[in-house]
């Protein structure tokens, strides 16, 4: 897409070392007239470019938020703190706190627009699609309680931000689906699903052992997709709004493995379900009518595309 | 074996009430954390020095108690309230976060939270728990705290089913009692009514609007004793109960009572100029009746006089000889 209207502007990206941000840094490094300050906590890959300025940063600390964001037209936060291994809302709860201060310090700074990457995670588990209304229709599945109602909860916050304050800052959210793609995260510890089993797959683990029952249904977005959601968003909308952003297609846990097998060329896995371990949740689709209405966004990388470059991308860094 | 209960936030209006109970009472050993405010001083409540939001401090108060009742609330955005009111939002989310994490690694085996009502809509029938609508708009001025208490509500019952503890969510109406706030510039309607009548010099009150915004309006003992029933007989592990009277009074109505109880000759006049909503919340406490057993005890007029009694001693006496 055309980022013109991105000239003379300074943008903050959060999380920038990520997947979401390396991406969208290596869309902005062709714009010189774009000013980028990228924020790094611990790890990462980083994008050189002149007009990429990385800071160094813990978002926990309002100090920290307050000196990234001076000065900044729009702001893209996507740091979270993931950890799928440690149950006890520690990371969870970091990601509230980070989400507060920077929203704090956006405001307090003036920030013209300030974009969340929240998640589709807040919603109940459905094969319906939901629609951005159908949030509170049930709680979240029990396996994403948690982290499903503080997704909600700094959704509540943005609204406030953008609605209910004398000044207000404009905030928009967006709930993309699960997303992939190079440069993701790999770590069996944090990853989520499809980038767990590429890895095992490009690893040749055999058998392949998988828990549940592999029927459990996701909406998987290619991370480009995602990436010009951000830009569309940015671009058009002017007051608070909340967009659903994914592939609108549902594959069973099954149905991936197999094309990833397909992909790969790996004919002789042996798999096997150990429907014994803990649940995910059945199901968790959107339905994307409204970013199609308003942003004019459909994605436009198949599950079958995206998994090819992320395959040869992993294959090629020799993880 | 005695049990160890700790209050968070001792030094507060419920936090003062329970402490000052449970020192009484067979069975506890009762510690309180303070913070801003002096300590307690009453030899059979041990008073720890506490910042909430310090995670040592927070593991240091609670080790090895049997029983936490969480009734502490930041302060930190006291100045940012009426201006900012989001700044300081997420301050009692991570605060409450920290307490029930420390609650779940050191196994404590019972977490009580105090919630509120805000998230109710206003209504003429009275509300039970379930009829919390998260899609209908929350009002206004009560959106930031209203959505931190349902969120809060919700880590109590994700902590529950993670570990050991087991939780009470308390939503409790409008609470008034012994040691509330009666200082005009911090008070609620119960304690400024209270204040304004019995320290009115020119014989008259002035009731900000028209006096028709109804409160279901519950004394903190019977608070206090609905805590002592959760902690005895709560069977589940996650528990969230409608504590109040279960009917509503207009504003009007309460300044009438409290006038004709204080015995004073006051006139009172409505300031029209200032807003007023025909706002009105009643609980349906059948939940806390049928699983608990518990039924308040004590009714209005009673509250109002043992409160009046109170205040008389406690407020104006050390006013006169301050005087």
């Amino acid at each position: 897409m055309n980022l013109n209207f991105l000239k003379g502007k300074k943008i903050l990206i959060t999380g920038a070392t990520g997947l979401m941000g390396t991406h969208t840094l290596l869309r902005l490094k062709e714009l010189p007239d774009v000013f980028v300050r990228a924020t790094v906590h611990n790890r990462g890959s980083f994008v050189g470019a002149s007009n990429i300025a990385y800071v160094k940063a813990d978002l926990t600390q309002a100090d920290d938020c307050e000196r990234v964001v001076e000065g900044m037209d729009y702001v893209l936060m996507f740091a979270a703190k993931i950890d799928r291994q440690n149950l006890s809302g520690d990371s969870t709860l970091q990601t509230l706190d980070m989400n507060a201060k920077m929203m704090k310090a956006a405001h307090n700074a003036g920030v013209k627009k300030y974009l969340w990457l929240s998640s589709a995670t807040g919603y109940p588990s459905s094969s319906v699609p939901m629609a951005e209304d159908d949030m509170f229709r049930d709680d979240p599945h029990e396996s994403n309680f948690l982290l499903g109602w503080t997704v909600r909860f700094i959704e509540k916050l943005c609204e406030a931000y953008a609605l209910k304050m004398r000044k207000p800052m404009p905030v928009i959210v967006l709930r993309p689906t699960a997303i992939y793609g190079p440069w993701g995260d790999f770590d069996y510890a944090t990853s989520h699903v499809l980038s767990a089993l590429v890895r095992r797959v490009v690893a040749r683990e055999n058998p392949l052992e998988i828990w549940g029952t592999g029927d459990s249904c996701r909406d998987f977005i290619y991370v480009e997709d995602v990436v010009d959601a951000c830009f569309l968003a940015l671009e058009r909308v002017e007051r608070y709004d909340v967009f659903n952003i994914g592939s609108e297609r549902a594959n069973s846990v099954k149905e991936l493995l197999s094309l990833i097998l397909e992909i790969d060329n790996f004919p002789d896995a042996k798999v096997v379900f150990d429907g014994s371990k803990p649940a995910k949740a059945p199901a968790i689709l959107v339905n994307c009518r409204h970013a199609k209405d308003v942003l004019g966004f459909e994605a436009k990388i198949s599950l079958a595309q995206g998994l090819k470059k992320t395959i040869i991308w992993l294959r090629n860094t020799g993880s | 074996m005695r049990k160890k209960l700790l209050i968070c936030g001792a030094t507060g209006f419920i936090g003062r009430n329970l402490a000052e109970h449970f020192a009484q009472a067979e069975g506890f050993e009762v510690y309180g954390t303070y913070f801003k405010s002096p300590p307690l001083e009453n030899n059979k409540i041990k008073m720890i020095y506490a910042d909430l939001t310090n995670r040592n401090d927070v593991e240091r108060a609670i080790e090895g108690m049997d029983v936490l009742i969480q009734a502490a609330a930041t302060t930190s955005g006291a100045k940012d309230i009426v201006s900012k009111p989001y700044y300081h939002v997420t301050d009692n989310a991570v605060m409450n976060s920290l307490i029930f994490r420390a609650a779940f690694e050191r196994k404590v085996p019972r977490v009580i939270f105090f919630s509120c009502t805000v998230m109710y809509q206003s209504g003429e029938v009275a509300m039970r728990e379930c009829d919390f609508d998260a899609n209908a708009e929350m009002y206004p001025n009560y959106f930031g705290v209203g959505w931190t208490k349902v969120y809060i509500e919700k880590m109590c019952e994700f902590y529950s089913r993670i570990g050991p503890t087991q939780y009470t969510a308390i939503r409790h109406s409008n609470i008034y009692g012994p040691w509330d706030k009666y200082d005009l510039e911090k008070s609620h309607v119960f304690g400024a009514t209270m204040t304004k009548v019995l320290t009115a010099k020119d014989g008259r009150i002035v009731v900000w609007g028209t006096g028709e915004e109804e409160r279901d309006l519950l004394y903190v003992s019977d608070l206090v004793h609905f805590v002592e029933l959760a902690i005895e007989r709560q069977k589940t592990k996650f528990g969230l109960y409608n504590v109040g009277l279960g009917r509503a009074i207009s504003v009007a109505e309460l300044v009438k009572k409290i006038v004709v109880i204080s015995g004073k000759c006051i006139a009172i006049e409505y300031d029209l100029s200032k807003p007023s909503l025909k706002t009105g919340l009643f609980l349906d406490t059948a939940k806390a009746a049928d699983e608990l057993g518990w039924a308040p005890k004590v009714g209005l007029d009673e509250g109002i006089r043992k409160t009046m009694d109170w205040y008389n001693t406690h407020i104006l006496s050390t006013r006169r000889l301050l005087n």
